[in-house]
């Protein structure tokens, strides 16, 4: 069996952030063991961002240029980030119980935005397996794609817009971060290791998608 | 955020903790996996 590099380094990032975030990272002072969720929280958010980000972007050179990969591309990215964003809406609420008393508030617009923009990701996969036309599915999936991605500022706004729940950016903001730098450095691996593996996710589901569409071709060509 | 203080008393929130690592793990472990079972189906093709 080939080892591929990509998907190796990026689970074994992922397993050394959990091992400091467990084991070499300090409990915050009012919240204890629960913020240790910040770690896989924040960085999941992240990457779901990116990842509908770039499924804009692709999106609209898509309907530019009309080249399949781009279109490729943009599948892999959308069904990765909602596999992303799920782990956001599950680990946002198993927070939020024991700090907040709730897991869950209708009347949040971070939360509830959130969860829109998984709605509408999921819409996205549900409408490329409705349309039999390959470009047909390109062309609505990638008008989708860059509306769904319309939502990502709003979101993040949202705390600055509206009464909240869900606290402020404790590191994307315009001040220097508001938490300690055994914190901070533990963060920041997350990211980096969570943002490699969206690379790794991605690649492989683009490859499968190439991998398919040549198979029904094939299959065309033989029919 | 801040660190703990000496003699600070914090809540015991390790339940949730575990249950949302537990979760996110499994949810990408479960991803990979499906990526990978998904590529060799449609190689066998």
């Amino acid at each position: 069996m080939r080892i591929s590099w990509l998907p190796t380094v990026a689970g074994a990032a992922v397993l050394g952030t959990v091992i400091r975030a467990a084991f070499f990272t300090p409990l915050e002072a009012k919240q204890g063991a629960a913020q240790k969720i910040f770690y896989i929280h924040v960085p999941s958010a992240w990457v779901a961002f990116l990842a509908f980000f770039l499924v804009a972007v692709a999106s609209g050179v898509y309907l530019w240029i009309r080249d399949p990969r781009l279109d490729r591309f943009a599948e892999s990215s959308a069904e990765v980030g909602v596999v992303f964003t799920t782990v956001v809406l599950i680990t946002g609420p198993l927070w939020a119980k024991p700090i907040w008393g709730t897991y869950w508030a209708w009347w949040d617009v971070r939360l509830v935005s959130t969860l829109f923009l998984w709605f509408i990701y999921v819409s996205y996969i549900v409408l490329r397996g409705a349309v039999e036309s390959p470009a047909l599915r390109a062309r609505y999936s990638a008008v989708l794609g860059i509306l769904g991605a319309l939502l990502i500022p709003f979101i993040h706004l949202s705390v600055y817009l509206f009464a909240t729940m869900h606290p402020m950016p404790i590191v994307g903001k315009p001040s220097a971060p508001s938490l300690p730098i055994e914190m901070l450095m533990t963060l920041l691996l997350s990211l980096v290791s969570f943002t490699l593996l969206y690379f790794a996710f991605v690649r492989s589901r683009y490859r499968y998608a190439g991998e398919r569409d040549a198979a029904a071709a094939r299959r065309e060509h033989n029919a | 955020m801040r660190l703990p203080q000496e003699g600070n008393t914090m809540p015991d929130t390790s339940a949730y903790y575990h249950l949302a690592y537990t979760i996110a793990l499994g949810i990408y472990a479960a991803y990979g996996l499906s990526l990978y079972l998904r590529r060799k189906r449609v190689r066998a093709k």
